[in-house]
């Protein structure tokens, strides 16, 4: 289609006529959402909920970086969220099986310290993944 | 017109990248977090789907822990009498369903070794320490293990066979009490669900057009190993070596016992088995990981 604009015209035309405008840019935006719904897995979470046994749920933004300090069924449980990532820091537990678990990322992720009744569960506008196995 | 063909398409692709999500929903029962993800039921579904998940979990919690007042308890007094009982149905019905899978895995998956874990103390889940049983006392035990062939079930009447029967359905109880969970669900109505006991997990249904999307952790580092889409019927167990431990003498002493050994299966981290039926994957988990890196491929088939 270009191409036969192109005879027509008087002098050779680099620039995109209406359609082609058009074309492009639906063009860029289909790859945006497959990049998009492809690649979700690798998106990180945007919030931090925060569940302390039968409380409401608090939220945190992951922008910020910051230490928060909760108290559970046993004591004191220490959350750091730095660089988009969210870890237990501490915990009062025998197993500390949740500060080995390391850090978490992806939306749809889950930390959990069960002997304090705490439970981390990140965020994104579209969740990596709906449960997590371990 | 161009205009509007241009917005139609922009608006097509909006309504493509914001699909409805699924609802989360979270309770405390059998020691563990149990984890919902519900995708298009209602509100009054969810709450009466949540209740029964929390009646049968909290039922199932005391009901089958040997080392509770509850209905496994009273049959593991009986067993050693070597005599006829009867039990209830739950119990019975819980017994019969492992048999099988015990047998099939050459009781590598061995219900019936509970004074094996009661020995390492692994029975007492707040209070893992060191130091390990001495070698003297495993050995006494394995020596003469019973297994499930010793329990012989006939409808409700039950009746052991070996004076050290005492059973322990850890790597059984979570996968078969699951399905009893998704089978009440599906009776509720409810068609697309993931349930998911303390990292275990089976999922029904999908997300509308979309699979679930389930990850699975790294047993040692942090982060995702994989991710499995599961479309209608699908169950992840996984059996680790770091769920509970205790180092001592720079050795690692973790729950899943070899009953060949005596001690902790070695060789393995981590066994992660899908499977439609989530008392069979919790079994076979189990199974395999102490059938280690040798033994496995025969016992999976």
């Amino acid at each position: 289609m270009a191409t036969k604009h192109a005879e027509n015209s008087s002098q050779p035309r680099i620039g995109l006529n209406r359609p082609d405008q058009v074309l492009l840019v639906i063009v860029c935006m289909g790859i945006g959402f497959l990049y998009g719904n492809i690649w979700s897995g690798q998106v990180v979470a945007e919030q931090l909920s925060l569940k302390v046994a039968d409380q409401a749920e608090q939220h945190f933004h992951l922008d910020k970086d910051q230490v928060i300090e909760i108290h559970g069924e046993l004591g004191l449980s220490r959350i750091e969220i730095k660089n988009h990532r969210v870890r237990f820091l501490s915990s009062p537990c025998q197993s500390q099986f949740c500060v080995r678990q390391g850090w978490v990322q992806h939306g749809g992720e889950t930390l959990a310290c069960l002997p304090n009744k705490i439970v981390l569960h990140l965020q994104g506008k579209e969740n990596a993944f709906d449960s997590i196995n371990f | 017109m161009r205009r509007l063909y241009f917005l139609s398409c922009l608006w097509f692709i909006c309504a493509c990248a914001a699909p409805q999500a699924p609802v989360h929903k979270q309770l405390y029962a059998m020691g563990t977090l149990i984890d919902v993800s519900f995708y298009d039921s209602s509100d009054e579904q969810i709450n009466q789907a949540m209740q029964a998940i929390t009646d049968d979990f909290t039922y199932m919690s005391v009901a089958w822990n040997p080392w509770k007042a509850g209905t496994i308890a009273r049959v593991n007094k009986l067993l050693p009498l070597q005599a006829s009982f009867s039990s209830s149905a739950s119990a019975a019905q819980l017994i019969a369903a492992a048999k099988p899978l015990a047998e099939q895995s050459e009781n590598l998956f061995n219900p019936a070794m509970g004074q094996l874990i009661k020995l390492w103390r692994f029975n007492v889940a707040d209070n893992i320490s060191p130091p390990p049983p001495s070698d003297v006392a495993i050995k006494a035990l394995i020596n003469d293990m019973p297994t499930l062939a010793d329990v012989e079930v006939k409808g409700l009447v039950l009746k052991g066979k070996h004076q050290n029967l005492l059973l322990d359905f850890g790597g059984f109880a979570k996968g078969y009490g699951v399905d009893k969970v998704i089978e009440h669900l599906q009776d509720l109505g409810v068609k697309n669900v993931i349930v998911n006991a303390g990292g275990d997990l089976r999922a029904i249904g999908s997300k509308g057009k979309k699979p679930w999307v389930v990850g699975i952790r790294h047993p040692r580092a942090d982060g995702i190993i994989a991710s499995v889409n599961i479309d209608q019927d699908e169950s992840v167990f996984t059996s680790g070596d770091y769920e509970r431990y205790y180092d001592y003498e720079d050795r690692r002493y973790h729950h899943i016992l070899d009953p060949r050994s005596g001690y902790p299966a070695q060789g393995v981290t981590s066994v992660t088995v899908i499977h439609k039926n989530a008392a069979t994957a919790d079994a076979a988990a189990t199974a395999l990981f102490v059938a280690g890196v040798k033994d496995w491929h025969r016992i999976a088939m």
